[in-house]
């Protein structure tokens, strides 16, 4: 027989350490609430592994942004693949995951606006530093939206899942989140880029 | 017919010593399945940890979706940490220095899932408890580098000698813990609206996690099955504790359980690496001992 780790006592504390992390594994999928009081956040959070696709989907919700062209005095939809480059495409991507988590948190959402908006202009200068353009060019600032697809009921079949340009989205699906003031976007646009 | 079930011989075998064999194959590959999952995240060190990316600001009180505020690292530190979890990670499955690199891989794995919430999964989470765990068993004493260099010292054969036993407890911690991660899942799903709606697992193959495979799936699929997949889904997670523990009922049992985490795998995109996870978690915790020694000893042949 190989030799434990740790005396007998530690192998005991062990023991009652496991027996609390499933109990609030356990518990804390049906009574949150009382787990969530007692366990501190950091613990709780390890423990917080079983709840995957727990309830039926309604809505395929995809979120996007749209900055205002300072050119063109419209929104128009932005490709922000390059700030979040990582899991481009799904809703494992850190904007789509920002946006599922924090929408309605007004510190996040802001922060999320000036970080769109700021790297974009980044990208816009160094373009025209070398004598390219992207569309849009300059923004001002961003709308954050939701673009919800209704899940097909049976008889309508699956669809090949493809991401669709915000336009092609039918009006009353499409519902904004998050939008920079008005204010803040004319002084960004009168700012020198 | 099975024999009659008899509890005292239950109790007996729960705490009787278990083989090594089991440990071995999850330290092997546990932090592969964790590696990969990371390995998208790993490769953008800069936007993932430090400020060059977007990091969620400091909400300055108790919230569920910042369980601690880890402020954005520099980019050498994120590169360092990065490249730390990749190698301490590959020396724990290659069983090098087995005891170090688990402290390091588990300190990694805990900080990673703790620094950021947006990219913090169950992988991330499970992986950092599986990790810790192992770092609290014997594991690293055969079928690793460590092992092999001991055995060329001793000029040991080491197909000459069974592989010794350990404890209960360090095979029975992650026995128990996918036997009850099954349990919390089903009671999750019971709390959900498993049990209102009869199509959720169709509803959940139209979005971003779409595959070309779970897309030919649902079309060759006849409707009326989804529902039957969906209470089948919830028998084996609810009664999981009862299917491993019973002896007649865990080889079935290990067999939906794999077969379920490969259509989870093909089905999902991303989950794939969630799919693998468990499946080796089932494999090692429950597979008849015979399959893994098999595997082990085909990967690593002894002169």
């Amino acid at each position: 027989m190989l030799k434990n780790v740790g005396p007998r006592a530690f192998r005991c504390c062990l023991i009652a350490l496991a027996s609390l992390f499933f109990s609030v594994m356990v518990v804390g999928e049906v009574r949150s609430g009382f787990v969530y009081r007692w366990v501190p956040g950091p613990l709780l959070y390890f423990t917080q592994i079983a709840g995957l696709f727990t309830e039926s989907k309604k809505l395929d919700v995809d979120f996007r942004a749209e900055g205002w062209s300072c050119q063109d005095g419209l929104f128009r939809e932005l490709d922000v693949g390059p700030q979040f480059p990582i899991q481009p495409g799904n809703k494992e991507n850190r904007f789509q995951r920002a946006v599922y988590f924090y929408n309605g948190n007004p510190l996040v959402m802001h922060a999320l606006e000036r970080f769109i908006t700021d790297h974009h202009n980044a990208m816009v200068r160094d373009l025209e530093a070398k004598g390219q353009s992207i569309d849009p060019g300059r923004i001002g600032g961003v709308r954050i939206v939701s673009a919800v697809t209704p899940i097909p009921e049976p008889s309508e079949g699956i669809q090949r899942y493809g991401r669709k340009p915000l336009s092609e989205y039918p009006f009353d699906r499409v519902h904004t989140l998050y939008e920079t003031p008005a204010k803040r976007i004319w002084k960004r646009c009168r700012e020198p880029l | 017919m099975p024999a009659k079930l008899k509890v005292p011989a239950l109790v007996k075998a729960f705490f009787a010593p278990q083989p090594l064999v089991r440990l071995e194959f999850l330290r092997i590959l546990i932090p592969l399945a964790i590696l990969g999952f990371l390995s998208s995240r790993l490769s953008y060190p800069g936007e993932w940890l430090t400020d060059r990316g977007f990091q969620i600001p400091d909400l300055g009180h108790r919230d569920w979706r910042q369980p601690l505020y880890i402020p954005p690292l520099p980019l050498w530190g994120a590169i360092t940490l990065c490249a730390l979890t990749t190698l301490s990670g590959l020396l724990v499955s290659l069983g090098y220095r087995t005891r170090m690199a688990l402290v390091a891989f588990a300190l990694c794995l805990i900080y990673l899932a703790l620094a950021d919430r947006l990219a913090a999964f169950t992988v991330s989470k499970l992986g950092a408890v599986l990790a810790v765990a192992l770092c609290f068993t014997p594991c690293g004493n055969a079928f690793g580098l460590d092992a092999w260099l001991a055995n060329d010292k001793k000029g040991k054969n080491p197909s000459a000698h069974p592989l010794p036993a350990v404890t209960w407890g360090n095979v029975r911690f992650f026995q128990v813990l996918v036997a009850l991660l099954y349990l919390a899942s089903g009671l999750a799903k019971i709390h959900g609206d498993w049990f209102q709606v009869h199509d959720v697992l169709w509803t959940h193959v139209h979005d971003s996690y779409q595959t070309l495979t779970s897309y030919r799936v649902a079309r060759a699929l006849p409707y009326r099955v989804w529902p039957y997949l969906q209470y089948l889904v919830l028998a084996f997670e609810t009664g999981a504790p009862l299917w491993f523990l019973l002896p007649w009922t865990r080889l079935p049992a290990l067999w939906v359980g794999l077969g379920m985490h490969t259509f989870i795998g093909l089905c999902f995109g991303p989950v794939i690496w969630f799919a693998l996870l468990m499946m080796v978690l089932l494999l090692g915790c429950f597979a008849p001992l015979a399959w893994l020694e098999r595997l082990l000893r085909l990967r690593l042949k002894p002169d």
